[in-house]
């Protein structure tokens, strides 16, 4: 799970506040009973004034889950964020600028700052063999005011063995999943939406599908702007 | 007659212009070259000679803790601007994918060339900010916890070596366990070490 305290890197950093606070009460409950006087009362009541601003920015998982409880199914490759990037306005902008206008798909959720959420929409581009977000809007605006959502796209095929939908394997073009992805940037690169950046998070793992094919992102993100 | 000539025309055309569309496509990449996505030194899917590339190997055996070796495979995307895979994988244990939900399986073990992936390659977003993660020491090499421990990384001069699973503390041990494992048959390795400033061991 993504969970980011900006620009740190301990053990600490990657706490949930509720965690953190809860530390720091440790520490200031240990310190009270073994005598540790006024100083230490006083050095810890600065670190809970010192923790309090760093509220946590971005938050994702990296994959999307079957349930709560589930195990991983898509890799997280896509991510709108802006003034105006909450879930229904990035289905908008996914739909109006991909042409991709079906809604049917299974449900799925993901982990946003500690907590299981919802899938909010999804958009593809048919019923059969078919391109296919998920969007998720994660829990809170980041520390910069900004909504973001993110998204699984990929390229999926139905077939009649499963029978059903299986994201497309492996191959020298990448996976469906990177073909998704790649369907959604050339789509969207040059319009109203600025470019925001292609990060590697390197969530790569194989992903068995229901023909007994496996198929991975290649770990890049893409990031677009949503602002209108 | 003239239906002949039609055919033997059209199939002409068709020469002419795949001809002249591999030869407008840019050579693929047989040496290292510069990945466009990374900035760093990525490796080519084949060689000169028209011979596999490899990467570095490394397995826990043909099964761990239960989860036999169910599959092995080697995944090298063409080289592409926004980015590409180059790793061989080795899987253990399966798991019950449904229609259109996928599954990861118990433990896959990743080996990619070092300089394709390391601990410099990650960002979280386009401020720069760092992906999340632990700095570990792993059998005295370094390495790193991501993923809320479902994916542990080991860096090595050569390779880096990412375990995904289920189970945070098996993954880990796992990760104790790794031992190199010879070259695909008949396919080429080229060195491609970790960059200066990441860490390796």
């Amino acid at each position: 799970m993504l969970s980011l305290k900006r620009k740190a890197d301990s053990a600490d950093a990657w706490m949930m506040p509720s965690e953190r606070s809860r530390n720091v009460l440790d520490r200031l409950y240990s310190g009270l009973t073994s005598g540790g006087g006024v100083m230490l009362l006083t050095a810890t009541l600065l670190m809970l004034l010192m923790a309090a601003p760093a509220r946590a920015d971005f938050s994702s998982s990296e994959y999307t889950y079957g349930d709560c409880g589930g195990s991983r199914v898509d890799p997280i490759n896509f991510v709108w964020y802006g003034a105006t990037a909450w879930a229904s306005n990035s289905a908008l902008h996914t739909e109006h600028h991909t042409g991709w206008s079906n809604t049917s798909g299974s449900s799925q959720v993901f982990f946003t700052h500690g907590s299981c959420r919802a899938m909010n929409a999804q958009r593809a581009s048919g019923t059969y063999s078919r391109f296919h977000i998920r969007l998720f809007q994660t829990a809170h605006l980041d520390d910069k005011g900004r909504y973001e959502t993110v998204g699984d796209a990929h390229h999926e095929d139905w077939v009649l063995s499963c029978p059903g939908h299986a994201v497309d394997a492996n191959g020298a073009n990448g996976s469906g999943f990177d073909q998704g992805k790649l369907e959604m940037f050339s789509r969207i690169y040059g319009s109203h939406h600025y470019y925001g950046a292609n990060v590697y998070w390197g969530n790569t793992i194989s992903m068995r599908q229901c023909d007994g094919d496996y198929a991975g992102s290649n770990g890049y993100v893409i990031w677009f702007g949503n602002n209108v | 007659m003239k239906a002949m000539l039609s055919i033997i025309l059209s199939a002409v055309g068709v020469l002419i212009v795949t001809v002249a569309v591999q030869a407008q496509a840019p050579a693929p990449a047989n040496t290292p070259f510069v990945d466009e996505a990374s900035g760093q030194t990525a490796l080519p899917c084949m060689d000169a000679s028209g011979k596999d590339v490899d990467v570095p190997r490394y397995s826990v055996g043909s099964s761990f803790e239960g989860h036999k070796l169910t599959k092995s495979f080697r995944r090298c995307d063409r080289p592409d601007p926004m980015g590409r895979a180059n790793f061989a994988s080795e899987i253990y244990g399966s798991c019950d994918a449904k229609p259109g939900k996928g599954c990861a399986p118990p433990m896959e073990i990743q080996t990619f060339p070092a300089c394709e992936r390391n601990s410099n390659s990650y960002t979280l977003n386009p401020e720069g900010d760092p992906l999340p993660r632990e700095n570990v020491k792993i059998a005295g090499l370094p390495g790193a916890i991501f993923e809320g421990g479902h994916r542990v990384e080991v860096y090595m001069h050569n390779a880096t070596v990412v375990i995904f699973g289920e189970n945070p503390a098996q993954i880990r041990r796992a990760a104790t366990q790794l031992r190199k494992v010879a070259k695909a048959s008949g396919a080429v390795e080229m060195p491609c070490a970790a960059p200066a400033g990441a860490v390796a061991g």
